[in-house]
């Protein structure tokens, strides 16, 4: 395993209350695998992301678990290590591309840069490799963006050159969070298959934190779904999706307009996802399940293996009985 | 056929000189009445303008917007053909309602354009309480704030609001993109009630080409301000007739679609020069004939497209 | 179909943001808290002190810190400490009115022009420069000479003085509100301009203001004391804090309780205004903290 996310709670202390924003996450992304993590706002798929990352802000404090990376614990890195880790071998691509990129610096400039640390080539060296990492992410003309400045370029283009950039050093993980939600489908169609061609050439591990199924289908090797901050369902991303176990992805993908009849209403999940501050004891989607029952409300459901690979966080069968 | 909106050789420029943008070129549509009509296309395509011009917020640089015959927009003025008869309902109902007012304030507010006698009459709690409960919200919901809301009920809210008064046309501007999915279907399921209903016409815009299908009769398709095809939904989703539909329906990722499809643009050709048709630089059907830009011409009773070549495809 | 009711998302009870923040931020409670002491002294003043600020006693002038005089007596034989206390009244009110006057005028000023734009816009924003153009203090001094050395005049230049800080703020909030989502809305609905000003702009421009008001009431009565200080203010024997350091200065040498005390109240009083604007600023910024 590349990385392995164990038992992983995460809160967040504010001025409304202690926000429960990870429940005892597991995952685990092995080398070359494109893992999806699929949730709605809420879900703490990208907590997950920026724990990974070492990105949490200062008030969230991790409570239980562990994030091993090629073995080790990063959580239990110092600060020095911390940074070899995910400066060299982690790279990261966010929703918005500019947030990655030096607004005063030619695009070029600053591809060289990274190149010139990470493997320790000559200036002119890195230039003409940075030239080439264009090119990798099917710049048109990449000379000619190379000499550019972030704002000259559309958005689709900048986050081509944020992926040239988060491969540059080159990394064995890359931590995409929502990064094609800003861009047209038709952009954000070429680049999935641009992330899905690195990573089968290079072997690359992408986790790619998403809330849109679609995607997820077309990309990932394996899924999770996370709902209010807790993975219910995992597994191939075939299995997930065509046999889906838990209520919640069942539901989810009746929701989508994408097949549905335009005569027949669609099916709606009804209220709203439970607020993190007074997470329920019992399974978090049960007030909003057309299936739970009272065990339902008094405990929480673990993940339990259905079939190989497979598992569900359900106290119901994939038939309504017991599981 | 019953035209509710119509606008012809409708043009609207931004900025002048070197930054003049064309964000509407030449568009001609029909909307008809009690249809819901949708206006597809991804940024910069000129979807969101035609909204704006139809409820005066930008007017038209030329051509001609009519509703019910009668223009909207006189020299330069919008001219509403009643207050409160057509209302739109934004995107992000995070900034469209004011954070400073309760949400009995937010939803009569569009019943202060109206005449007084009107007013009292559309603005009487018994009105208000039942609308606040036909969208799916509380009466004790009337005296707080936005922000004690989650986003699918503050677009209830905004829904409410655009419904006080009573309006035939809605425009719906990307209604849902902010939602997730599962507030997303409450949404539509309630847009699709109301328009039954109360028997409203919709111009719905949106970049989803899922959401379109399921929830419009009509749509047109826009790339760069350019009206690209017009047709029926349903048969146009399962066969759509320009090459940039059909790039625009097979790059939206389905979940039943095991890989990235292949397709999408062509490899950005040299321009076509001033008469070529407006997609050819990225079309990856593009032949010689294309330099010369086709017609927007009818290919079936009610289906029209830009393209000169049946479903898109030069063998034909 | 029967449409689900969504819940409502937040609980009704939690504590309010703003006082969590406050509990966070030990110089605004320390600033709230002098000037907490200083107002509950002034109103209680009957009670703890039993002289009367205007009362002469020539017998007793010039008297320094005793048991019974805790800040020493003036020239007549005034208590100081009654005097300080009396003047607090005064002086805090004074600031207090010169800010909110300036603030509400200049908001709307501010609005209107922001929001209406075109040659309106153009002529009140030179005007405002002009104003801006002249330092505080001498512009203050002009106005009050011209109208004429009172309480009354000074409060009012200095009012004038003030304005095209609330202006620009209130102008320059305004242009970013006009492009928000819910002012667009209320155009589309058909909504008069003067309508849309009161009911989106002012209440969406307020809390700035408030703030720049709360900083500028410890520069107000600043500004009120130097005039004073310069005779162009409060006139002897009112018991302003201004007017008092201006006579009791010339005394410093032989008598310093005289001018110290009241410029120590001066400055404690600024001093907690300041706290408290600064802390009520950061609060409101939303970036600050969550």
């Amino acid at each position: 395993m590349l990385l392995e996310i164990k038992d992983l709670s995460v809160e967040f202390h504010g001025m409304r209350g202690t926000m429960k924003a990870l429940h005892n996450v597991s995952l685990s992304v092995d080398k070359g695998e494109i893992v999806g993590i699929v949730g709605e706002s809420g879900s703490g798929k990208s907590v997950t992301a920026l724990s990974v990352l070492g990105l949490l802000d200062k008030n969230a404090v991790v409570t239980s678990g562990e994030i091993r990376y090629a073995g080790r614990n990063l959580l239990a890195l110092g600060k020095k290590e911390k940074q070899a880790v995910r400066g060299k071998q982690i790279g990261m691509v966010f929703q918005e591309p500019m947030t990655a990129l030096h607004p005063t610096m030619r695009v070029g400039k600053q591809l060289a840069q990274v190149i010139k640390r990470h493997r320790g080539v000559s200036g002119q060296e890195a230039e003409r490799l940075a030239v080439h990492a264009l090119r990798e992410v099917h710049i048109h003309d990449p000379e000619l963006v190379a000499r550019k400045y972030p704002f000259e370029l559309s958005g689709g283009m900048r986050q081509r050159v944020v992926i040239a950039l988060a491969m540059a050093a080159p990394p064995e993980l890359l931590i995409a969070d929502e990064s094609t939600t800003a861009l047209d489908v038709t952009i954000q169609h070429e680049i999935l298959k641009l992330m899905k061609e690195l990573s089968e050439r290079r072997g690359t591990s992408i986790v790619f934190i998403t809330h849109d199924l679609g995607i997820v289908a077309q990309l990932c090797d394996r899924v999770a779904v996370m709902y209010a901050g807790e993975v219910v369902e995992t597994g191939s991303t075939a299995d997930v999706l065509r046999s889906p176990q838990h209520p919640y992805t069942q539901a989810l993908l009746h929701a989508l307009p994408d097949l549905a009849d335009p005569d027949e209403p669609l099916l709606a999940i009804g209220g709203e996802v439970p607020d993190l501050r007074r997470r329920p004891a019992g399974c978090s989607f049960a007030s909003r399940c057309s299936r739970a029952t009272e065990e339902c409300r008094l405990g929480k459901p673990r993940l339990e293996e259905r079939k190989p690979g497979h598992e569900v966080a359900c106290w119901k069968g994939a038939d309504g009985s017991h599981g | 056929m019953d035209d509710m909106i119509r606008l012809q050789q409708v043009h609207k420029q931004f900025g002048k000189g070197k930054q003049l943008v064309t964000a509407v070129k030449e568009a001609d549509l029909a909307i008809r009445r009690g249809e819901a009509f949708g206006l597809v296309g991804e940024s910069g395509s000129g979807k969101s303008t035609i909204g704006k011009m139809l409820i005066g917020l930008e007017s038209p640089t030329a051509g001609a917007i009519t509703y019910l015959d009668r223009p909207l927009w006189d020299k330069g003025q919008y001219r509403s053909p009643r207050p409160g008869e057509i209302q739109i309902v934004f995107q992000d109902p995070q900034s469209s309602l004011d954070p400073r007012m309760t949400v009995k304030d937010i939803i009569v507010e569009p019943l202060h354009a109206l005449p007084s006698a009107e007013r009292k009459e559309k603005g009487t709690q018994a009105r208000l309480v039942s609308l606040l409960r036909r969208v799916g919200l509380k009466e004790e919901h009337l005296s707080r704030h936005p922000h004690e809301f989650s986003g699918g009920q503050r677009q209830r809210i905004a829904i409410a609001r655009a419904l006080i008064t009573d309006p035939s046309f809605l425009v719906l501007d990307e209604p849902t993109s902010a939602l997730d999915v599962s507030v997303q279907a409450q949404v539509l399921n309630l847009l699709k009630e109301l328009q039954k209903e109360r028997n409203l016409t919709y111009l719905f815009i949106s970049h989803n080409m899922a959401v379109i299908r399921y929830m419009c009769d009509r749509v047109a398709v826009m790339y760069k301000g350019h009206i690209v095809e017009v047709g029926p939904a349903r048969p146009m989703f399962r066969e759509p007739d320009h090459p940039y539909t059909r790039i625009l329906l097979s790059s939206l990722p389905s979940v039943y679609e095991p890989s990235v499809p292949a397709g999408g643009f062509a490899e950005p050709a040299a321009d076509g020069g001033a008469n070529a048709c407006s997609f050819y630089s990225r079309c990856p059907s593009r032949q010689n004939a294309c330099l010369q830009a086709p017609a927007f011409a009818e290919k079936e009773t009610g289906w029209s497209s830009a393209c000169h070549f049946r479903g898109g495809r030069a063998h034909v | 179909m029967e449409l689900q009711t969504a819940e409502a998302v937040l609980p009704a009870k939690e504590i309010h943001p703003f006082w969590y923040k406050l509990k966070k931020n030990p110089m605004t409670l320390a600033g709230l808290a002098v000037l907490a002491v200083i107002v509950l002294l002034s109103l209680a003043a009957p009670l703890i002190t039993s002289f009367d600020p205007n009362k002469i006693n020539v017998v007793e002038r010039f008297q320094g810190p005793s048991a019974k005089h805790w800040f020493g007596t003036d020239e007549v034989g005034r208590d100081i400490f009654t005097r300080i206390l009396y003047g607090t009244r005064l002086s805090l009110g004074i600031g207090v009115a010169i800010v909110v006057a300036a603030g509400a005028i200049g908001t709307v000023l501010g609005t209107v022009s922001g929001y209406l734009g075109g040659k309106i816009d153009q002529i009140m924003m030179r005007i405002m420069d002009m104003i801006l153009a002249f330092p505080t203090l001498i512009l203050a001094m002009a106005f009050a000479a011209a109208l004429g050395p009172n309480l009354q005049n000074a409060m009012i230049a200095i009012a004038v003085v003030k304005i095209p800080v609330y202006v620009r703020l209130a102008r320059g909030e305004t242009l970013a509100l006009r492009e928000k989502l819910f002012v667009k809305a209320a155009v589309t609905f058909g909504i008069k301009p003067w309508r849309i000003i009161a009911r989106h702009i002012v209440p969406n421009v307020v809390s700035p203001i408030v703030i720049q008001v709360t900083l500028d009431i410890g520069d107000a009565i600043l500004l009120v004391a130097t005039l004073g200080f310069l005779g162009l203010g409060a006139q002897p024997p009112t018991p302003e804090w201004g007017a008092m350091i201006s006579v009791g200065w010339k005394y410093l040498l032989d008598y310093w309780w005289y001018p110290t005390f009241p410029g120590l109240a001066l400055f404690l009083a600024s001093g907690a205004l300041n706290l408290i604007g600064d802390g009520i600023r950061d609060i409101l910024d939303p970036k600050s903290g969550r």
